[in-house]
């Protein structure tokens, strides 16, 4: 991994394309502006995390006749 | 063609009925293909089964049964993914959770099923935006009379 130290306002280029800015250094967080081409999909990591988390603890077996009472809306 | 089902054990089902992920869903990159099936005719709950592996299958449900206004953008590369021509192409699903009884249901907001019913491809988008929570607890309510719609912009 390529570890680099930034002040406030300094940036980073990622290949010609997605530049990272160190917007605001405040105690023990940082607020960090990403420009990148809208095709780059760009998410909080725990975020993904707790999706792929629910995701597989969706999958457990249960019974379904207990969800059978609940009818589809009339449009 | 057969496939073995997690919930209604073996059944036929038509190769234009498999929805492709092409990126397959967080947790299970590898699962590329799923079939929706209805729990029964007048559920509010369709399953998403694997075509690949028996025991993978989400109790899923449509937004519009459980809020009203859900609303956010769909990327343009996610419109091009999943080759999106109008908002008409496409049905949204959210993954269910229930941990040990029907009271503890939780509903995905966060993390939508866009599903183009038109080309078969899916995709499960995470909408980083601490607007919809990953864990919306849902009751069932036998008393259902609100009105609910749902609401998609592309973006």
């Amino acid at each position: 991994m390529l570890i680099l130290t930034r002040k406030k306002g300094e940036k980073i280029l990622i290949d010609d394309n997605i530049e990272i800015s160190i917007v605001e250094i405040k105690g023990n967080k940082v607020k960090i502006g990403i420009d990148a081409p809208k095709d780059i999909e760009i998410l909080r990591e725990e975020v993904y995390r707790s999706v792929e988390q629910e995701n597989i603890d969706a999958t457990r077996k249960i019974d379904l006749d207990s969800l059978k009472s609940l009818k589809k809306k009339k449009e | 063609m057969q496939i073995q089902t997690r919930d209604f054990g073996m059944i036929e089902i038509d190769q234009e009925e498999v929805i492709e992920f092409p990126e397959g869903i967080p947790g299970f990159l590898e699962e590329k293909q799923f079939v929706l099936l209805p729990l029964d005719e007048d559920s509010s709950f369709i399953i998403m089964q694997s075509i690949n592996t028996q025991n993978l299958a989400f109790i899923t449900i449509e937004p519009k049964e459980i809020i009203a206004n859900y609303e956010f953008n769909i990327s343009e590369k996610t419109e091009n993914l999943l080759k999106i021509k109008g908002i008409e192409d496409i049905i949204l699903l959210n993954v269910v959770n229930i941990k040990d009884s029907v009271e503890d249901m939780t509903i995905n907001l966060a993390a939508p099923l866009i599903i183009n019913i038109k080309e078969n491809l899916g995709k499960q988008v995470i909408l980083d935006n601490n607007k919809y929570p990953v864990k919306f607890k849902f009751q069932i309510d036998d008393d259902q009379t609100q009105e609910h719609s749902a609401e998609e912009m592309m973006g």
